[in-house]
Parts: structure tokens; sequence; C-alpha cells
């Protein structure tokens, strides 16, 4: 695969192999200590940076042989936080995102999508830095050159090949991720994405007027799904989930058609999958499909149509819809 | 800019540069501002040629047709209005123009309006013949049954809110759904 480059003045310049190695040798003791603490703060810095910074920035996008380009714009006006993401090869699909809604419009379908968010602090707590070493290698790794900046990369590499794992690069000065690589357990990428430019705004103009949408477009609204039914137990269990996966929540929506939906939501603290679950008759995936480094599997359970869908490799996803059977009468827990 | 870094793009470009010599071509696109607009300007022509009916201001390009068009008004023909809520979408906008040169602007309905950087998003006016979005075409995840595809791409548009990694990596984590795949 062709890598994205990243001009590099440390140790991040080493070859997969290499750094494999570098890293099976890095100390896993007071060090590794030291290094998750690291990584856990150059995190929680790049996540406060991506939320409360405004910025427009062009990136590329690899993903085996294909290269895409893209423009996201990121502003925050009072408080509020409103982004948008353009692809700008071939069909010109959008994304805009505000803290109540994701639309996709699709000039390809004629179709906006709008669906209704649930706020982001619900979903999830921040990382739990001990829970992924059991799963991940956390690491620093030096600095390097990205977009023109300077950049600390930071490492969490699967220790199997259930999950994968992540190296950002991320701005010195603002904390913003330069660079992503998505990564395998050998440490090699399979999916990287790079800024090619990007601008921070200090000031940044209120929202102008919605104009509505284009002729001949359809608006499909989809629903927050339901919260947690906290006490109320899902009508399925998962039995031999893949290491380090658990059951975090489940939901139910009602899909662009109304039909009822019901989400379970699996994760091993970084990685997810989702698993939905649709009433006998809906058609949908059979067997295994992905849109790059996102899988996805299909089947019948129990007359039932399941769907897994999650950024993990294609046997995990796999795995997970095929642990999910029906709650035997009487109870039973996830595993 | 040579006319050798010229050759490589446009072969980047089609998928025809060989891997050694992409990870070149990516470093000096990556530092070179004059090779990244060269970028923009093939892909623009790439999609005039294969007659696609929008496209963007990767290059600025709208941005000099939306000024052409304020300094000598052009009647443009009205389009119905299909509000969605206020609220729901209000989001800086970019460009999405071709040029006077290459391209006949038929009309200029507008969708979302810039605020960190105001232009116009002008698109082929098309009879409104609704579509509905689980009939789109589509060969994104490969599946090649319009159904399956778009019940797929609602799946992953709700995944991403309940990903850690999403929430994490921010928006960019819907790169996935918004990178241009048709015809793949």
């Amino acid at each position: 695969m062709p890598r994205l480059p990243a001009m590099t003045r440390g140790v991040e310049a080493l070859p997969p192999a290499a750094l494999m190695v570098m890293l099976l040798l890095a100390p896993q003791t007071g060090a590794g200590a030291s290094a998750n603490a690291e990584v856990k703060a150059a995190l929680a810095r790049m996540t406060q940076a991506l939320h409360s910074l405004s910025y427009t920035g062009t990136f590329v996008y690899l993903h085996g042989d294909r290269l895409d380009t893209l423009r996201f714009s990121h502003t925050v006006h009072d408080g509020q936080e409103l982004e948008r993401l353009v692809s700008l090869n071939g069909v010109a699909r959008e994304v805009h995102r505000d803290p109540t809604t994701v639309v996709c419009v699709m000039p390809d379908a004629k179709a906006v999508l709008v669906e209704k968010r649930i706020p982001a602090t619900q979903l999830w707590p921040s990382l739990d830095v001990a829970r992924l070493g059991q799963f991940y290698r956390l690491h620093t790794l030096g600095d390097s050159r990205v977009a023109g900046r300077v950049a600390q990369v930071v490492g969490i590499i699967p220790r199997d090949a259930l999950r994968y794992g992540y190296r950002f690069y991320l701005d010195r000065e603002t904390g913003l991720p330069l660079k992503t690589d998505l990564m395998n357990e050998e440490a090699n990428p399979i999916e990287q994405i790079m800024f090619t430019s990007l601008g921070l705004h200090a000031d940044v103009s209120g929202p102008e007027e919605d104009e509505g949408v284009p002729n001949g477009y359809r608006t499909v609204t989809q629903n927050a799904p339901q919260s947690d039914q906290k006490g109320v137990a899902s009508q399925w269990v998962f039995r031999n989930l893949p290491v380090g996966f658990a059951l975090h929540g489940h939901h139910h929506w009602a899909d662009a058609t109304g039909a009822q939906v019901e989400q379970l939501v699996l994760t091993d603290g970084l990685a997810s999958v989702s698993v939905y679950v649709e009433r006998s008759g809906s058609e949908g995936l059979q067997g295994a499909a992905h849109i790059g480094a996102v899988n996805a599997w299909g089947g019948r359970v129990a007359d039932h149509q399941v769907t897994a869908v999650g950024e993990v490799p294609h046997g995990t996803v796999r795995q997970v819809a095929e642990a999910l059977s029906p709650r035997p009468a009487g109870g039973d827990r996830n595993d | 800019m040579s006319w050798e870094q010229r050759e490589h793009l446009s072969s980047l470009l089609d998928g025809e540069l060989d891997p050694a010599t992409q990870d070149r071509v990516l470093g000096e696109l990556n530092e070179d501002e004059g090779l990244r607009d060269l970028w923009g300007r093939y892909h623009l022509i790439g999609e005039v040629l294969r007659g696609e009916p929008v496209s963007h201001g990767v290059i600025a390009v709208a941005d000099r047709v939306r000024k052409c068009l304020e300094e000598e008004p052009v009647m443009l023909s009205p389009r119905p209005r299909i509000s969605i809520p206020r609220g729901l979408v209000h989001v800086g906008g970019w460009a999405l123009a071709a040029s006077v040169a290459l391209l006949a602007i038929v009309s200029g309905p507008t969708l979302f309006r810039g605020a960190a950087t105001p232009s116009t998003w002008l698109v082929r006016q098309e009879p409104p013949t609704p579509i509905l979005y689980r009939d789109q075409s589509g060969v994104r995840w490969g599946v090649r049954r319009p159904e399956v595809e778009s019940k797929l791409n609602s799946f992953l548009a709700n995944h991403q809110a309940y990903s850690p990694v999403a929430g994490l990596k921010g928006m960019v984590s819907y790169a996935t759904f918004a990178r241009y795949d048709s015809g793949r």
C-alpha cells in the first residue's frame, strides 16, 4: 500500500518492522505506566483541541490504492460546534454536524439524510487507558513533520488481530491531529488521513440562515435512538464474543422506513461494533461487505435480520454477529 | 514546477503511478502549494470531462465565479424552497462550482451558505424528480443491491455516533461515508 509521507525527524521514520521491534522492546513497567499517562494526556489534548478550536483544512484519505481529497471545517460559535465535511473528488457528498443533528447530503442520490444525535457526553466516558492497555500497546513515538508543522506521534497498537490500532500525529502547537494512521497488529498502516493544509480561525462569524434543500432532493429524517433503557434487558445475548469486547448499551430506533431496529453496541474501550437486529422480513446484508476499513457482516438469527458494523477486522465483526442469540427464558447474561 | 512533476501528478490522479514514485509525489504535494493548486485543477478538468454536474471550489474557482456574478448580475431562475427546520443545518459553506471557461452554469440554488468561507453552491438545475434515499444506486459496499447499500449507509452513519474512536477523531471519522466511490 502506498503511504502518505510525514517529514520525519524522529523515530517515526522507522519502517513497520523496525517500529514493531521497538514497540515490543519498549519497557512495560514503570516506563510503560509513564507512557500510558503521556498518551492519555496527548489524546485528551487532541480531543480538547478538536472540539474547542475553529479551523478549516483539506485532507487526503488513503485506503488501499484509493486516494480521496476532502475538505473540512470546524467552527465554534456561542459554544456550539458546527462541522462540515465535503468530498472534493467526484460526487460532492457532504456531511454537516451540529450538537443535535447530522446531515448527509448525497447529490448522487438526490437525497439529504437528517439524523438526530444523542449528545456525545451521553455516549462515552473518557478513555480508560488502563483497560486499553490490556488490548493495545500505548506509546509516544517522537516527533514528525506534517503539513509543515511539528507533530508529536502517539501510537495505539493492537496486541492481536481482533482490532485495529491508531497512530496520531498531533500538532505540537494546537494538539490537532494532522495525520491519523489506522494500523493493524503488525503496525502497518491500512488507512491514512493527512491534512495537506490547515488554518485556524480566531474569530468566526455566526451561522447564516439556512436556505433549504435543493430542488429534487428528498429529505429523510431519522430520529435519535431511545436512550438506554436502564434496567430493561435486551431480548438478545452474546456468547463467545471476541476477547475484550463487551456490551456497552442497547437502543431502539426507527429506520428511514419506520421499521423498528434494536441496536446493541459493543466495545473494547476503543474499537466498537454495532449490531442491528430487525424483525423478520427485513431485507438485509447476507455475508460480508466493507467500505474502507469499516466491515459489516449480516445474516439471519432466530428469524431476525442481524447486521454488525464496525471499524474492526472482518473476522471480528463476523464473530460478534455470530455470537448473538435470543435470550433464553429465565434470563441470561451477556459475556 | 517541472513537466515531470506534472506528468506524475496526472498519473497519480489516474491511478497509474507506480507505488515507488507515489511516495515521492505525495511528499512533493504535501510541501508545494503550486502542486496542490495543479492537483485541484486536474480534478476539476477530470470532472468536466466526465460530465459530472457538481464540482467544487478546491482552487477557489467558485469564488471567482461568485465575484463575477456579483459584479455583473445575472438573472437566475427562482427555485422552490424546501425548508428543513432552522437549527438543523447552519454550517459554513464552501464553493461547489465549475469554471466559467469550462462549464455553463445553469442555475444557482444554495443549500448552505458560508460562515467562515462565504461562497455560493452552484449545481445544475434538474427536474424535481424526488428519488428515495433507499433507492440510491451505488457500489460503496460492493453489495450491488440499492436497498441494502442504503441500509448499510444508514447503519454506518448511526454507528459513528457510538464509536469511541469517532469521538476521538472528531468528524474526520465521517470521511469513510463522504468519500467518492461512485463507479469504482
